[in-house]
């Protein structure tokens, strides 16, 4: 095993490999940066490629190009409030008030930091598990994947201290706006009023950008200010991300170990694994009174885990043949289409192992090279926090409404974008929470997936399954423990109500 | 009972909610259930938020504490600009659809890029170097690399159709 | 108001140009992707063509189509540039291919049978298209499904006692879900369906979990995976498999239980569509000679040593690339389903607690309102020699004049119009209403292919297709050629990218 594993690391530092992985992690990098670019679309065009290549190039390539994204997006996310991509919205959360107060540099900083390490602890979970994964990831059925679900649920009533109901209700506002389009387990098309744009559903894409986006660049273009509401972003700010990320070492270790979790489990979606770090974080952490205004933590929890993540989904990919998510279903057919053969057999063949290997050094190598070109891009990309709001609201607006017409490349996408965003900016004006939303739309399908297929095949009998059992008490815990700790809170001396 | 203006959007939830539930009971159950569970369960507690917002209160408090899961909203110095500020920047926002339909998408947004910015106050060299980017990234990527195809146009329809393959 | 900052445009604009020279630098790769340059001479040349997948990437027709579409540019005269996209359900594509897209030979749509066929012989409410008018490039079939299950529950498979075999599906559209219904109702098999796996992949690791006991395949590579590592034994076919010869057609194992009549017809009904597998497929109207150009280079693409090294891989050997002929002719007998037939497939469905066949649409007949009543709430028409009264719903029923939107008050007595309606409790409801509009051709010009008329007040150029607009005279289909300038006729119309066709001409 390690004679292969050496021979892949070998295969992937030469020149000619090293060079298409570099190739591979610039436009990773580049299109994470940039909203509605990146992901899925972009490996799309340039599969055709990369499956002219040799395989070991072509490896190198691909890896570069799918890993790195959620690097590169977080320029977006903590400079503009525009989640680059699925992966990076809950870094909007913190990473965008933390440049308001002038502090981009370090939110950024501390993110490509936590980003390479969270990374490099997926391929290494990826290179340790190999053996065991197969057994591990078969433990987990529909009914244990409904308890994840269900539990990612419970966070936002958890989160939302303050006015839990408001959560709730957002984020059941959230799972019902999942629903529109058609179900596929009964044929029905759910309130799509006959118009067939909406027969395959709301888009992620829309979702996101209409909940944070354009409501942040409505309120910047109305007071007509700038991001940064401090006069200077000072020295430092680079090193003191760096001095975060091992701060709070603890942290990035236990949100890469939730997004390699995340990445493993096929059918959970990619897209949670920053939403559950951020929680866990959230309900971990000590004197979180701040998160959601500008802590660090905020964005080390999420980015930590969201490049986790991709080791975590390469597993079951390359461990079983079966792609987590769009991506890593494009990567297969490269995979395949160079002779390898993902499943029970590439872990077996000793042939096919060094390529197994040769993907997990691009993808520690990919985490590197991309932390190292987003750091030197930080201080130039930093300023935009000063462009004046007659600079950053259009051009943002214009990337947002293309961003938006890439979900079904329709006009109608901008209608849509145009009528949530009304939603979203009545929603921050009321002050009702907005992430549960998002959360719950991307856990709505979920849920209902995993509540009907554990019905179908167990009848009730599913809720009796260790599995579900053990989830169940950690919901149980997760839900108990903020009431008990409000309740010690609440003994604490009350004071005068303050003047609204 | 205190009702204030922010109350009116909880008012609004509850009735999207209870319509979607309304909607959903037409529907097999199978494709139902989640929508009726989940939507009454919704109402409830959105109708009980409501109650607590509008219901005076008799026991002091802790400071009223935000939503944690949300954005800081700065103390605004000035309402009245602000709300200005907002009704115009919807109206660029209607008006860039509008815009849309009429000149196609691939010309409606450095047209809205150069306009919103030279309005503001930017320099025409500014503008047209903001214009320009906007116009190369949707050039370079969406048309050139992506091949998207964009929506009809007016001008599309009757113009531009004639000379160019779109 | 303005805001006037010179010195401050000057710096930002530096650092902006700074910023885009960065971006630009580090993604100037895309210079490779730079358009050839224009050539005169072929069609294709300097052009994109698009490869319309009709799923979400990843799956079966997505992997056919991407690997079909990596060397079919290679053999296309003028080497156009090659493009896949994603549509994300089958009929939302088939649709699209029908309605919007422009018959330029610029586009092809990629299918699978069961997806996008069967809601058409099922006559879904959902289907506004029709496969057997569409130009045909070929197809690929996979080896034909194979039913597979789990060696530990041999035993249960036929005792109705015991805890029922779970079948694994993604929507029942597929030749395994036929066999594991009729294997339920005709041998006695003790099944229990387990619908709304999101793809197959999902629906392979529920089996290695346990959640479930049979699925069916038809790659290669998964059968001979779950047989030798996964505990699964083939149990039938759906067609013989030379890779399989012991195991028995689905036919075969039925022996003597075999059904007959319309119950075996439904059978036939429910496999068809399937039995295409991927076909590519362009929209109608394209010109003929650009559809012979893709056939010929969708051939020598499937004939390439390395298209045959990858889908080798990929696919699995035993794979056949099928002609255009003999893709529409199986389009053909997938499309078409007796009354009957779809009877019995509702009855099957419903008795397993599959998803019911979708709302059957019933076909727009043409009428003329005697009597319109309540401001076009109520109208009164003769059918097949049937009086009959039905009800307009402000909300549900959709009303067209002359193609416009509009609303019940504008219906009016004469009018003639295609109307279909529903049962919707114990009243008869409109669902669409599209009343004609009553024009003389002022001229008909290029044997009926252009029509001129006034309407409105306005003057109005019409295009009529020979394969998209429905022509009656007197009653029966009539060829374009038989309008004449003078004739006073009732006829709809609809955009079709930048033109204007009829869709539906009556004269007397």
């Amino acid at each position: 095993m390690f004679e292969a594993a050496l021979q892949g690391f070998v295969a992937i530092t030469a020149p000619v490999p090293l060079g298409f992985l570099v190739l591979g992690v610039c436009l990773g990098v580049w299109g994470g940066a940039l909203p509605g670019v990146g992901g899925p679309a972009q490996l799309a065009v340039l599969l055709p490629f990369a499956m002219l290549m040799e395989p070991i190039n072509g490896i190198a390539f691909l890896i570069g190009v799918t890993t790195v994204g959620n690097t590169g997006n977080t320029f977006t996310s903590v400079l503009m409030a525009v989640p680059g991509g699925s992966g990076s919205q809950a870094t909007v959360l913190d990473g965008y008030p933390m440049a308001q107060k002038g502090e981009a540099r370090r939110a950024l900083s501390a993110a490509f930091m936590v980003s390479m390490i969270g990374g490099i602890i997926g391929a290494l979970m990826l290179f340790g598990s190999l053996p065991i994964m197969r057994p591990l990831v078969r433990s987990f059925g529909s009914p244990e994947l409904f308890m994840f679900t269900i539990w990612g649920l419970s966070m936002i009533g958890t989160m939302s201290s303050g006015a839990p109901l408001k959560g709730l209700s957002a984020a059941i506002l959230g799972v019902i706006l999942s629903t529109v389009g058609q179900d596929v387990k009964s044929g029905v098309m759910r309130f799509d009023f006959d118009e067939p744009y909406l027969w395959e559903g709301v888009s992620i894409v829309l979702i996101s950008l209409s909940i944070f986006a354009i409501p942040e660049m409505i309120a910047l273009a109305a007071r007509k200010g700038r991001v940064a509401e401090v006069s200077d972003l000072g020295e430092g700010g680079i090193l003191e991300g760096i001095k975060d990320a091992f701060r709070h070492k603890w942290l990035v270790l236990r949100s890469a170990a939730v997004g390699t979790w995340v990445g493993v489990l096929p059918g959970l979606g990619s897209d949670v694994a920053d939403w559950f770090a951020y929680a866990s974080a959230k309900q971990t952490e000590k004197n979180t009174e701040n998160f959601g205004k500008g802590d660090v933590r905020g964005v080390i929890a999420p980015e930590s885990s969201n490049n986790a993540k991709e080791g975590g989904a390469l597993i079951t990919t390359l461990a079983f043949g079966i792609p987590g998510s769009t991506s890593m279903a494009l990567l297969l057919i490269a995979f395949m289409s160079f002779g390898l053969n993902p499943g029970p057999d590439m872990i077996s063949d000793p042939a096919q192992l060094y390529f197994v290997y040769a993907i997990i050094a691009a993808l520690a190598l990919s985490q590197i090279l991309a932390s190292g070109i987003c750091w030197a891009m930080i201080k130039p990309a930093a300023r935009i926090c000063f462009f004046p709001f007659y600079v950053l609201v259009p051009v943002i607006v214009a990337l947002t409404f293309l961003s938006a017409f890439s979900a079904h490349f329709s006009i109608l996408d901008i209608v849509a974008l145009l009528g949530l965003s009304l939603f979203g900016y009545f929603l921050k004006v009321a002050r009702w929470p907005r992430a549960p939303v998002v959360l719950g739309f991307v856990l709505g399908p979920k849920v209902e997936l995993y509540l009907w297929l554990s019905v179908a095949r167990y009848d009730m009998g599913w809720i009796w399954r260790p599995g579900v059992l053990a989830l169940g008490a950690l919901i149980a815990f997760t839900l108990l423990w903020p009431m008990w700790k409000a309740y010690r809170a609440a003994q604490v001396p009350k004071v005068p109500e303050a003047a609204e | 009972m205190r009702f204030k203006p922010s109350d009116l959007f909880t008012v609004f939830i509850i009735l999207v909610l209870a319509a979607a539930v309304a909607v959903a009971s037409q529907w097999e159950l199978r494709a139902s259930i989640i929508i009726l569970f989940l939507g009454s369960f919704g109402v409830v507690l959105a109708t009980a938020q409501l109650a607590i917002d509008c219901l005076p209160r008799k026991r002091v408090t802790a400071a009223p504490s935000r939503p944690t899961m949300e954005l800081p909203i700065f103390e605004d110095k000035n309402p009245k600009e602000t709300l200005r500020g907002t009704f115009e920047i919807w109206g660029w926002l209607v008006g860039m659809l509008v815009l849309i339909r009429i000149i196609g998408l691939d010309l409606a947004l450095p047209v809205f890029v150069l306009s919103y910015a030279r309005f503001y106050g930017a320099s025409w060299r500014l503008c047209a170097i903001l214009a320009l980017m906007i116009a190369a990234f949707i050039f370079g990527i969406y048309d050139q690399i992506m091949h998207v195809y964009w929506p009809e146009s007016v001008l599309g329809d009757l113009f531009l159709d004639e000379f160019f393959d779109r | 108001m303005s805001y006037h900052h010179h010195h401050e445009s000057v710096a930002i604009a530096k650092a902006v140009t700074r910023i885009a020279a960065a971006a630009a630098i580090l993604g100037g790769t895309s210079l490779v992707f730079a358009p050839q340059v224009f050539a005169a001479g072929d069609f294709y040349e300097g052009k994109t063509f698009t490869v319309m997948v009709a799923s979400r990437a990843g799956g079966g027709t997505d992997t056919t189509a991407r690997l079909v579409a990596r060397f079919w540019g290679d053999h296309i005269p003028g080497k156009p540039k090659i493009l896949v996209r994603n549509k994300g359900l089958q009929v939302i594509a088939a649709n699209e291919l029908h309605n919007k897209i422009r018959p330029n030979g610029l586009i092809v749509g990629v299918f699978a049978g069961g997806g996008s066929l069967g809601p058409v012989a099922r006559k879904s409410s959902s289907v506004r298209y029709d496969p057997t008018k569409w130009g045909y490039v070929g197809s690929i079939e996979r080896r034909p499904s194979v039913q597979l299950f789990r060696k530990s529950a041999l035993k249960r498979l036929m005792d109705p006692k015991a805890e029922p075999i779970a079948m694994g599906s993604v929507s029942t559209d597929r030749p395994q879900d036929a066999i594991a219904v009729f294997g339920a109702e005709y041998l006695g098999w003790n099944l229990k369906f387990v619908l709304g796996y999101p793809n197959s992949n999902a629906i392979y690791l529920a089996y290695g979990r346990g959640e479930i006991d049979m699925f069916g395949s038809g790659t290669a590579k998964i059968i001979n995976r779950f047989i030798k590592d996964e505990g699964a034994i083939p149990l039938s076919t759906e067609t013989p498999r030379r890779d399989l010869p012991k195991v028995p057609t689905f036919e075969r194992l039925l022996g003597d239980k075999k059904p007959t009549g319309v119950k075996w017809a439904a059978y036939a009904a429910w496999t068809g569509p399937s039995a295409v597998d991927k076909y590519f497929a362009l929209t109608p109207g394209t010109p003929k000679d650009r559809i012979a150009i893709l056939q010929k280079s969708f051939k020598a693409a499937t004939d390439d040593p390395r298209f045959v090294k990858q889908a080798t891989n990929i696919l699995g050997g035993g794979y056949s690339v099928l002609s255009a002929e003999e893709t529409l002719r199986l389009v053909k007998g997938a499309v078409v389903l007796s009354p009957d037939a779809l009877k019995e497939i509702s009855r099957l469905r419903k008795k397993y607690g599959l998803p019911k066949v979708s709302r059957k649409a019933v076909p727009q007949v043409a009428v003329t309102f005697d009597k319109v009543q309540r401001g076009g709430r109520i109208l009164r028409f003769t059918h097949k020699g049937k009086k009959m009264k039905l009800r307009v719903s402000g909300g549900r029923s959709e009303i067209t004049v002359a193609g416009k939107m509009a609303p019940r008050s504008a219906l009016k007595a004469g009018m003639t119009c295609l109307i279909n309606w529903a049962k919707r409790g114990d009243r008869v409801e409109a669902r669409k209403v599209d009343c004609l509009a009553k024009v003389t051709f002022d001229k008909v010009q290029r044997g009926g292919r252009i029509l001129r008329f006034s309407h409105d007040g306005k003057k109005m150029k019409l295009r009529v297709s020979g394969s998209r607009s429905e022509i009656t005279v007197g009653g029966k289909l009539a060829p374009r050629s038989a309008l004449k300038a003078g004739m006073t006729c009732s006829l709809n119309w609809a955009k079709r990218g930048d033109r204007v066709e009829a869709r539906k001409v009556i004269c007397p």
